[in-house]
């Protein structure tokens, strides 16, 4: 597992540093003259360190997900969070609420993601078990994604339901370290939760029945452990916008590296999700378009064919 | 640290079950399926609330008690035990041992894995082994921490012949360390043979209790299984031979 995590250590940063000296006219920075360093510092290393933060708070979320409700197809668009938080932040710009601070929109982001929980929480009447949380999920991801086609469909003007309509599809272009300053304490935060809580995610390798007889307050360590979760997507959404389908590559990309133990997992799925979402910013910076392609078309165009061969697979199994 | 369980009543699934038991005794749980056998078993280990009575282990009400302290206490087993992720068997043990508290976690997985006999197995991948041997890694890590009482719901089942007999030697063994073992079952031969008293319960009630060869009687036997059982005298003991009651005797 070292070796594993070392080796995806090294991938993340060869793919930062080329990354970085990626540019949409041609690679390196002495090109660039006097404006190299404002473009390498301010534009371009904070875009790729949001690409890979965002690509390991999603593979970390992914990867929880998947062990605590038991279900290998489980990712964060699942639990309906993702969709809790756009909502909330589409419907501040939509009607226009002036924040006192616009550092305060990235917790409106938040807020909606735990008020989706909350909403899990009361459908899944208080239960946290894999398929009843599993389909109440999927009851509030799609109710916050109706909500979403209708605020889009109201939007005052064609320009915002552009604007919202392509920040829906998750983008870390044009971000600077501010996007970045918002991320990291979400992250620290909800990866001191999820270390606390590790003993207890670790034991879902066991039936619920064992795990019920194994010493844990369940539901207390099942809500402290989704609430990081939820952080973890919440602040993503806020800082990328909507990226599909990294929580569910990342897990299963551990896997194949032989990883199955859940903390292990938990690692080597972020690290995995960091270098899968810088590969997938790249091709994003390379391909050759007059708009800019967003993160989560490409990511799907990756991601929808893993998802058949996981379902063949299992299928065979 | 005798068991003592009064009145114990869960929705309509058990009504007033009431009986005790001492540190050293294996006592069996039988009843033909849905009788209650599970739900008794997850009452006793506090995984359900009862609506009535109470289960209270050396003076302690087990409903009453946090996780944690249920953990010091027992060790269970449930029906249908499963690793969710491919690991190795000695993860899955090392994972096994959460909240034990355990001085010498090394010297406890030695323990288990000498009493289960799966030195072999400790590499494996706990989905790539037979059922029995599952079930003897199963036991074993219900066996971490060396509790007082060991549950084990229906621990014999889905199992070839030699290794029911040698789950039944293993609860034997622990019984005699002066553990409390309290065992589900179905195997009426079995509970006759291994089991120092037998507990009978037929739709949620408590048919009969006391020593086999009493529960085990053709009026209880055609009650609760709606079968007769001619005895057979072995070498070993007592055994038992079922057969479905006749239309004239039902």
């Amino acid at each position: 597992m070292r070796r594993y995590s070392l080796l995806l250590c090294l991938v993340c940063a060869v793919l930062l540093i080329l990354h970085v000296l990626m540019g949409s006219s041609g690679w390196g920075y002495q090109y660039l003259g006097d404006a190299a360093s404002v473009i390498v510092f301010d534009i371009r290393l904070p875009r790729a360190v949001l690409a890979m933060l965002n690509g390991m708070a999603l593979g970390v979320a992914g990867a929880v997900l998947q062990v605590m409700f038991r279900n290998p197809l489980a990712e964060p668009g699942i639990t309906g969070v993702a969709g809790g938080s756009a909502l909330a932040i589409v419907l501040v710009l939509y009607t226009g609420l002036s924040l006192p601070v616009n550092g305060l929109l990235p917790l409106v982001g938040m807020l909606g993601g735990l008020l989706s929980l909350l909403a899990l929480w009361l459908i899944a009447g208080g239960h946290t078990s894999g398929l009843r949380l599993i389909l109440a999920g999927v009851a509030v991801a799609s109710f916050c994604g109706a909500l979403l086609a209708l605020v889009l469909n109201l939007a005052p003007n064609p320009f915002a339901y552009l604007e919202w309509s392509l920040w829906l599809l998750g983008s870390v272009a044009n971000r600077g370290w501010e996007q970045v300053y918002l991320l990291v304490p979400s992250m620290i935060l909800a990866f001191s939760v999820l270390t606390w809580q590790r003993n207890f995610i670790n034991a879902h390798i066991f039936d619920p029945h064992t795990l019920a007889s194994l010493g844990f307050r369940q539901n207390w360590s099942a809500w402290w452990v989704l609430a990081a979760v939820t952080l973890l997507i919440s602040a993503s959404v806020v800082t990328a916008g909507v990226i599909s389908f990294i929580g569910l590559l990342a897990p299963h990309l551990a896997r194949l590296l032989g990883e199955h133990r859940p903390p292990q997992l938990m690692l080597l799925s972020g690290l995995g999700g960091g270098a899968l979402l810088l590969v997938i910013d790249g091709i994003v910076k390379l391909v050759p378009t007059t708009v800019e392609l967003q993160l989560g078309v490409v990511a799907a165009f990756i991601g929808a064919p893993w998802l058949v061969y996981l379902l063949m697979r299992q299928a065979r199994l | 640290m005798s068991l003592k369980v009064t009145h114990l009543a869960y929705q309509e699934r058990l009504q007033k079950v009431s009986f005790a038991a001492q540190p050293g005794e294996l006592v069996g749980i039988l009843g033909a399926n849905g009788a209650g056998k599970s739900t008794l078993l997850q009452l006793l280990c506090g995984l359900l609330k009862p609506t009535a009575g109470a289960v209270t282990f050396a003076g302690s009400e087990i409903s009453q008690m946090s996780a944690l302290a249920q953990r010091q206490l027992l060790g269970y087993l449930p029906q249908a035990p499963h690793a969710e992720a491919a690991i190795s068997v000695e993860h899955f043990l090392r994972a096994g041992m959460v909240n034990l508290q355990l001085r010498s976690p090394e010297s406890e997985l030695q323990r288990v894995v000498q009493t289960l006999r799966i030195e072999t197995l400790l590499a494996r991948g706990v989905h790539q082994l037979s059922g029995g041997e599952q079930r003897r890694v199963h036991i074993a890590r219900a066996l971490l921490g060396d509790q007082p009482w060991l549950i084990c719901d229906e621990p014999t089942a889905s199992l070839d012949l030699y290794y029911q007999l040698q789950v039944m030697e293993i609860l034997r063994e622990q019984a005699g360390q002066g553990k409390l073992v309290t065992v589900a079952m179905h195997d009426l031969g079995l509970a006759a043979r291994y089991c120092d008293r037998l507990l009978l319960l037929d739709g949620g009630e408590l048919l009969a209790q006391g020593a086999p060869a009493a529960v085990l009687s053709d009026a209880n036997l055609a009650q609760a299984y709606k079968i007769k059982a001619r005895w057979l005298c072995t070498e070993d003991g007592v055994t038992l031979l079922p057969s479905l009651l006749t239309d004239a005797e039902s």
